[in-house]
């Protein structure tokens, strides 16, 4: 099976004048379709850097990455920007939600960049508020919405593109554990259509309720229990670890 | 009516820094106002005094270059006229008639004995032109016509028309008696015709003065002369002149080369008459080798707009790092440096178009005030289409690569840190 995420020696250094700092050290892992994935590790282990480099929002120094199939250190602005539109999704730990614009309009975002009727553009977009129960709160302002109504608002940005991947950083980070749970529910149910979802936490909770879990550590995939790189592709058709 | 209300979100995102946005409409309001100010001004002055002056050429002999150190230290203030302005009747006469027919117009004052009608015998100040001069320095007449040479006729100020007949049209036809000769009042000159300034005329003739034939001074004798103020220094340097200014109108620059042939063999021809050469009406200044004020004023202007596009990209920099974490959430869910960069310039353009448009009405503020509080312009001072048009182009220009810039540097970094340091 094409891994949608396939990553193999991936590097990356992050330059603060004369000091270099290493970010991820030769990573090496594969998340096949359909997978919901669990990124867990101490804080500055690389796992933001990977998400980053996973969502093609940052450069990496070396190594190969294939985004569903496609090699991305091959691809032009245009084309990853292209990728990044229609393939990808992203939640926030800090929800990133433009200001001035409305729920409505926020969700809307993505389908801007892409050749869409209006009425197919907000068909989608009715529908995907709809599913994130924020129905009522279309023209809401981000001030006007709590926390976890601002990470739904976010979670149907992400998902209005309908992707294949849904990339979450710490999704749960900034709410409680009761809205957290509900987030994360929203995530298995998006998970259960097919899109694959790759997850950073903190928390063991959470991620134990992922199909699979992955431990970076300085920069690498490791086997939590045995410090040593872990197997680089998933346990044949995934499922649920033991 | 949503999803296409969202095609506005450039627009709308003007209203996020609205003081910043004011500083830049401002800021480049201002300089485009100032360039558009002194740039219409400086074409004013171009064209002005005299409207169609295009082709008027001053003739000068440059008789004393050492004039300078001569009068170093004494208190005159035209020093660097001396030594083109002394011009010999003769020579007026002389350079007046090149063999190409140009017209040209002599002209000089002088103090002459005159009969006021009801005051009795004085002085007065007469203006000593050549016929084509009123009509080369589109001098307006407010009744009446030129005087023809050799007929006795003068003209009068509206003033003295006033004071001695009651108005112009009662004046024209008059007598008047002038060096002890009687002479017809040919036309009334208007006193709004700002004749001194037109003419480049230092001198104040005063508001009862005469117009009188070039001519006329030479075969009177009057043309008065001039003992050069400075102490003896030099055998060649001190003397007295005649101060007489001679213009003439060459159309084309064929004329003009023309023109400057026949002076280098006239030159020839007069040995220690001088150096002759022929300036542009606008470009005398009254000062020898130096431009025109009013290209200073327009200078300045064109360095306030430098200054205010330089301030713009600055302004446009820092609304670019207020935004950074926008434009790098819009990359995140797709949007190409393209898309962003059009984004970009939407709201670039519509914040350049609302300060190019503040400009253009400001500098027309300040026009409409300099026009007012400076009557007697030949031309009105007034923006031109052209100009406005062209200094909206050069604010739109400068302010959406000023804004762009700034987004093209925003839109070229990974995503990433902009959401890294924002969050």
């Amino acid at each position: 099976m094409t891994a949608m995420l396939a990553m193999e020696d991936i590097q990356k250094s992050y330059r603060n004048g004369g000091l270099s700092t290493e970010a991820l050290s030769g990573l090496s892992l594969r998340i096949a379709p359909g997978e919901f994935v669990a990124i867990m590790g101490p804080s500055g282990s690389g796992k933001t850097t990977f998400l980053n480099v996973a969502g093609l929002l940052d450069d990496f120094d070396r190594g190969t990455y294939c985004l569903d199939g496609h090699d991305v250190v091959a691809l032009t602005d245009w084309q990853r920007s292209a990728l990044r539109n229609q393939k990808l999704g992203f939640i926030f730990q800090s929800f990133n939600l433009i200001p001035d614009l409305d729920v409505s309009d926020k969700v809307g975002l993505p389908l801007r960049y892409r050749k869409l009727t209006a009425g197919e553009r907000r068909r989608r977009v009715d529908r995907v508020i709809d599913e994130v129960g924020l129905g009522a709160r279309m023209h809401a302002l981000p001030d006007e919405l709590s926390g976890g109504q601002q990470q739904r608002v976010a979670i149907a940005r992400a998902l209005v593109g309908e992707p294949r991947v849904l990339l979450a950083d710490e999704p749960t980070g900034n709410l409680d554990s009761q809205m957290a749970r509900r987030i994360l529910e929203l995530l298995e149910q998006v998970n259960r259509t097919g899109v694959t979802v790759v997850m950073v936490t903190h928390a063991p909770e959470l991620a134990a309720r992922a199909h699979r879990k992955l431990h970076i550590l300085d920069g690498r995939a490791i086997d939590p229990l045995e410090r040593r790189p872990a197997p680089v592709a998933p346990p044949g058709p995934w499922k649920k670890d033991a | 009516m949503r999803a296409s209300f969202l095609r506005l979100a450039p627009v709308r995102a003007l209203g996020r820094s609205p003081g910043l946005n004011a500083l830049i409409v401002a800021t480049l309001a201002f300089g485009l106002a100032v360039w558009l100010t002194t740039h219409a001004l400086a074409a004013s002055f171009e064209r002005d005094p005299s409207r169609g002056t295009a082709g008027l050429w001053r003739v000068e002999l440059v008789r004393y270059p050492q004039i300078r150190e001569i009068l170093a230290g004494t208190d005159m203030q035209f020093v660097s006229e001396l030594p083109s302005l002394v011009l010999s009747p003769a020579e007026v006469e002389d350079l007046s008639r090149p063999p190409d027919p140009v017209r040209s117009a002599a002209v000089t004052t002088a103090e002459v004995p005159f009969e006021e009608p009801g005051g009795g015998p004085r002085t007065s100040w007469v203006r000593f032109a050549g016929r084509d001069a009123l009509a080369l320095f589109s001098v307006r007449l407010a009744a009446g016509r030129v005087f023809d040479d050799g007929k006795r006729e003068l003209l009068v100020s509206e003033q003295g028309a006033q004071r001695w007949f009651g108005g112009s049209a009662a004046a024209v036809g008059r007598k008047l008696r002038v060096c002890g000769e009687e002479w017809a009042i040919a036309g009334v000159v208007a006193a709004d015709a700002g004749v001194g300034r037109r003419m480049h005329l230092t001198d104040d003739a005063g508001e009862d003065a005469l117009w009188m034939p070039f001519g006329d001074a030479v075969r009177l004798g009057v043309l008065p002369f001039q003992r050069h103020p400075a102490p003896r220094t030099t055998k060649t340097a001190n003397g007295d002149f005649y101060f007489a200014s001679l213009w003439v109108e060459l159309p084309d620059a064929a004329a003009v080369e023309r023109f400057r042939g026949w002076l280098a063999r006239w030159s020839a021809a007069h040995p220690g008459a001088g150096a002759p050469r022929i300036r542009r009406y606008q470009e005398w200044s009254g000062v020898l080798g130096t431009p025109p004020a009013y290209r200073a004023v327009e200078l300045f202007g064109a360095a306030t707009l430098a200054a205010c596009c330089l301030t713009l990209v600055r302004l446009f920099h820092t609304r670019n790092r207020l935004h950074e974490r926008d434009i790098a959430l819009r990359r995140a869910v797709g949007a190409s440096r393209r898309s962003l960069l059009g984004e970009a310039l939407v709201e670039a353009g519509v914040i350049v178009g609302v300060a190019a448009l503040g400009g253009v009405v400001l500098a027309a503020g300040a026009l409409d005030l300099l026009d007012l509080t400076m009557p007697g312009q030949n031309d009105s001072i007034a923006l031109s289409g052209w100009s406005a048009v062209a200094g909206g182009a050069i604010g739109v220009a400068a302010g959406i690569v000023a804004a762009v810039l700034p987004a093209w540097r925003a839109c070229a970094q990974p995503p990433a840190r902009a959401l890294r340091g924002a969050a």
